[in-house]
């Protein structure tokens, strides 16, 4: 009976734990790529993929340039709830790329303008910023909704 | 299977040739970086104390590409606070290699490199990746100089394909290798040997080569993998001295591994895992076998974005055996006999690592580990001697990428 008590204890605790952990998208996120890219749209695993240095081609063999955002806030956290990743868990597996000579950690943009830019003078790039930002100049390939 | 071999390299320098042709790697700049691990140690061995630093490790990579889809990469580590002149650690060149990418499905390295067996042995000493201290034992570089590692893993290949196949959300991982056997000529072998021998320290003793792949999946959060390498072995050679047993028993003495690793991520929990089996496949002497045996499991628990919080326990059976005088019979007539020596490891730990940033890690471990060595007659289990030794380790240690 105390073990039994014990464990419903036991995953109390950590239901608590995955509902303090649980976030709501706070932020309408575009995903977005330089006028150059083929790719019309992207799905979720592809782009899962394109930022685990996984895929590093577009389909007509073109270098992918992947960017993050340095600036924590809505929007960053938004993306990575989106792919289910924590950013510190995804910059292990950049470093992990890196320290086995595999690939290099995306490029980083301070801000979601400096991102926009980097994007729009970058042949080959991805990147994502704010919905309300996006215009002509680059390629929407994804939106992620708010919840 | 030397011809299969040579027909192998053939292919690899066609392929290296066919490729490079036409491509030109002008100014691209060349990368250093690297990171070390220093640490500040309490040791409890059997009830007496002692504590020091150390700089437990260093490692210094050079990158360059070389052209499109090619990269040239070197790896120095340093260990044990290495100093020549004190005879302090050691400092080793750990990788060399050139690789070629032709998509993600296909990939070649050639040089020297870590192959690929189970989870952590091509990322064992990449201190910024991993939450430990004191690694699982066979992945502990410091440990490397009263444990022979090399016998454990695989430390070294020299060409190697691999790659990733998707199918179905389903990545399908491959990864084939070639290298030398562990028995290498050392420099004192050489400078021991007669000087038109023309023997050269650094090359296998054997004419034959190790050979080893790793197959496995990933799906979501799960990697599994399995493992293997062969390769025969010249290390008993000079067991022939002791026992009145064809020399030839100890030539070529077959070593095979075997290996399984599983890992899982869910949510902000981390469960990862290997077993690892490896044996000379034929008696040393009557009796006399030498094989290890050895497992971890780490789970863990990311508190937030830099905390890790792990739990860890791992062991290692080694059975191995000594040589002993049994009677000395003038002029000059030793009589020596074998002896079964059992050494189990189990090493249950604790720790946390913290990340300030992507670049500066603070880590603390407790190790309380437990060495039982038992000593017997080869097929018999009565223990003619025995000695455990309890150590108990706090450490703290600081990891800075740079």
């Amino acid at each position: 009976m105390k073990f039994v008590k014990i464990l419903i204890f036991t995953l109390d605790c950590v239901a608590v734990i995955l509902l303090m952990g649980k976030n709501s998208l706070a932020a309408e996120v575009a995903i977005i790529a330089n006028p150059s890219v083929k790719e019309d749209t992207l799905n979720k695993s592809l782009l899962y993929d394109v930022y685990r240095g996984e895929v590093r081609t577009w389909e007509d063999g073109t270098k992918i340039k992947v960017w993050d955002l340095g600036e924590k806030g809505d929007v960053r956290d938004s993306f990575y709830d989106f792919i289910g990743m924590r950013p510190s868990r995804m910059k292990s597996l950049w470093m992990r790329k890196l320290l086995t000579g595999e690939g290099d950690p995306p490029s980083e943009a301070e801000t979601q303008e400096k991102m926009l830019k980097s994007i729009i003078d970058t042949p080959g790039a991805i990147g994502y910023v704010n919905k309300d930002l996006v215009d002509k100049r680059v390629k929407l390939l994804m939106v992620i909704e708010k919840e | 299977m030397r011809r299969n071999i040579s027909r192998f390299g053939g292919m690899i320098l066609c392929i290296i040739f066919i490729t490079a042709s036409g491509t030109r790697a002008d100014d691209l700049p060349i990368k250093i970086f690297g990171y070390f691990q220093t640490e500040l140690r309490q040791d409890n061995d059997s009830g007496n104390p002692s504590n020091s630093f150390l700089l437990q490790q260093l490692n210094l990579f050079l990158q360059r590409d070389l052209a499109k889809d090619w990269v040239s990469f070197v790896n120095f580590e340093i260990v044990n606070s290495y100093s020549s002149f004190r005879d302090w650690g050691s400092f080793n060149l750990e990788e060399a290699w050139v690789s070629y990418r032709s998509s993600d499905q296909f990939k070649i390295k050639v040089g020297l490199q870590i192959p690929e067996f189970n989870n952590l042995n091509t990322i064992k000493n990449r201190s910024p990746l991993l939450p430990y201290i004191i690694r699982p034992v066979i992945y502990e570089a410091s440990f490397g100089e009263f444990i022979n590692l090399d016998l454990l893993t695989p430390t070294r290949a020299y060409t190697q394909i691999y790659g990733s196949i998707p199918s179905h959300g389903i990545k399908f991982d491959y990864a084939g290798y070639i290298g030398n056997s562990g028995d290498i000529r050392t420099s004192q072998q050489v400078r021991t040997s007669s000087r038109n021998s023309g023997q050269q320290s650094g090359v296998d003793t054997t004419n034959g080569n190790m050979v080893g792949m790793r197959l496995g999946i990933r799906y979501s959060g799960l990697k599994a993998g399995f493992s293997t390498t062969h390769e025969k072995s010249n290390t008993f050679v000079g067991v022939a001295n002791y026992f009145k047993e064809p020399a030839s028993r100890y030539d070529y003495v077959p070593l095979v591994r075997l290996g399984t690793d599983l890992s899982y991520n869910w949510k902000d929990f981390s469960l990862e895992g290997e077993y690892l089996s490896t044996r000379f496949t034929r008696e040393i002497a009557s009796g006399l076998n030498v094989k290890a045996e050895f497992f971890y499991v780490t789970l863990g628990y990311y508190f937030n974005d830099h905390l890790f919080l792990y739990g860890s326990i791992s062991e290692l059976n080694i059975d191995e055996f000594g040589i002993r005088v049994d009677s000395v019979n003038p002029p000059n007539d030793t009589v020596y006999s074998g002896y079964d020596i059992k050494t189990e490891v189990s090493l249950p730990t604790v720790g946390f690592s913290y990340s300030l940033n992507d670049r500066l890690t603070f880590k603390g471990q407790v190790l309380l580990a437990n060495i039982d060595e038992k000593r017997s007659e080869p097929r018999n289990s009565v223990v003619f001697y025995r000695s455990r030794r309890d150590l108990d380790r706090y450490a703290l240690a600081v990891s800075a990428f740079f």
